[in-house]
């Protein structure tokens, strides 16, 4: 996992922000639509490593922070301004929610309990 | 001293906290608190510098160059206006770093202090013919008044000036500067650019400049450093009890200044050898992995259901399965 140095103080790499456009909880799912990889090259190390780890399949904001080694809040952060520019998408929650299979879930899951 | 290390303490606790808040109000003053904390840490450190004495760094590792502008930007007190530009993929040598980003971080100091509080500062680093690195800080401000520019100069370059323009107490940063350019035989300038603005430059030579560690790279496979330790179990071939012919090169490719790998493939064998034996083969890579099974079955394994014989083939089964279904599938349940 890649380490920041620990004089890099994490405000630095938000530039102190610590609100996102939209709303990113740990389960929100980001994707990259099309990989770029001149702008990856161009990018601080811990968005590169963000920004390659979306690329295969789509990632949880929580999953992204821990093989970024960055908080979430920074993560977020990071998260939100590649997708302010269109580099990542972000998956809106009710996307891939399958309703009836949660129900499913939940009825077993009432059936153990 | 104590205010350093006060500050460190403060920084770490800050760290945790910072890691763990959700809310965006609560962790912006959390990075505020982080800011001034830091800006406390660089005073001290500025202090130590100037009464001639070696700031001690707790955990000296080798910086790569971005890591050298973000750090120094930490600890001025408008970072946000600091842009970085173009950083040459290089790292400042352990030694050598922190006094490197105690530099930048004075002129950055300066660059955002002296300009428009609208206009961005921007940081860049270049490498020269000569193997050193030349880093840039440029800001927008009016620049520096001729007379007062070549006095400053002659300041950075270690020369002694002390004429009544030149108040000692306003130029504290640029004091630091000239200390440590002249201990580590930087050549830092100031220049007015014709356009309007001044630019800073710090040659930092090619002495004090590396590589970037590899272990650094963003590689994001995980190593296997507590895997050689079981070595213990084995019948040991080596004459030494301690370094084990097997375990050195699998941790050699790892910087040896980013220790977390040392300390981990030095570990006294017995502790990690009465690790459940089903938890071994799942951080092997394939290369060795039918070794490891070969070799690693103590005959006294407790548990062992089947006869010592069986063994091998067990586990090599094992593994094979765990890494088939780790490639299939990545959230797929291990075991």
């Amino acid at each position: 996992m890649p380490m920041t140095y620990w004089k890099v103080r994490p405000y630095v790499l938000t530039a102190g922000r610590t609100r996102t456009r939209r709303p990113l909880l740990v389960h929100t799912l980001v994707s990259v639509p099309y990989y770029d990889a001149v702008f990856a090259s161009g990018l601080l190390p811990e968005t590169r490593t963000l920004y390659e780890q979306a690329r295969g399949s789509a990632r949880s904001v929580a999953e992204l922070s821990a093989v970024c080694g960055m908080s979430l809040g920074v993560t977020r952060v990071v998260v939100d301004d590649l997708a302010a520019t269109d580099r990542l998408l972000i998956h809106t929650d009710h996307d891939n929610v399958d309703f009836r299979l949660l129900e499913r879930l939940r009825d077993g899951l009432r059936k153990l309990a | 001293m104590r205010i350093m290390a006060s500050a460190y303490q403060m920084g770490s606790h800050l760290e945790a906290v910072e890691a763990d808040e959700q809310n965006p109000d609560r962790l912006e003053r959390l990075y505020r608190i982080d800011h001034a904390n830091t800006r406390i840490r660089r005073h001290a450190e500025n202090l130590q510098v100037l009464l001639g004495r070696r700031v001690e760094d707790a955990n000296p590792q080798t910086v790569t160059l971005v890591d050298v502008v973000r750090a120094a930007s930490s600890a001025v007190e408008h970072y946000a206006r600091i842009r970085v530009g173009h950083v040459v993929d290089l790292a400042v040598v352990e030694f050598a770093a922190d006094d490197v980003i105690r530099v930048l971080t004075e002129l950055l100091d300066n660059a955002t202090r002296f300009s428009p509080p609208t206009a961005p500062v921007i940081v860049s680093a270049f490498i020269t013919e000569d193997g050193s690195v030349l880093l840039r800080i440029e800001d927008a401000g009016v620049g520096l008044q001729p007379d007062h520019l070549s006095q400053l100069n002659a300041l950075l370059n270690g020369r002694l000036v002390t004429p009544a323009t030149l108040d000692p107490a306003a130029h504290l940063g640029l004091a630091v500067v000239a200390h440590l350019a002249v201990a580590r035989q930087l050549r830092v300038a100031l220049t007015n650019r014709p356009s309007g603005g001044a630019t800073a430059t710090v040659l930092v030579p090619g002495a004090l400049l590396c590589e970037i560690p590899t272990a650094a790279a963003p590689a994001g496979a995980p190593v296997p450093p507590a895997w050689p330790s079981p070595s213990a179990g084995i019948p040991s071939p080596s004459p030494g009890g301690g370094a084990h012919p097997w375990s050195t090169p699998m941790a050699a490719p790892h910087d040896s200044t980013n220790s977390p790998t040392v300390p981990l493939s030095t570990l006294p064998g017995p502790a990690t050898a009465q690790q459940p034996a089903g938890s071994l083969p799942q951080r092997v890579p394939t290369s060795v992995r039918d070794q490891s099974a070969a070799t690693t079955r103590p005959p006294a394994d407790p548990g062992a259901g089947s006869p010592p014989e069986a063994w091998p083939d067990e586990t090599a089964a094992f593994a094979a399965g765990v890494s088939d279904a780790r490639t299939t599938s990545d959230e797929g349940q291990q075991r």
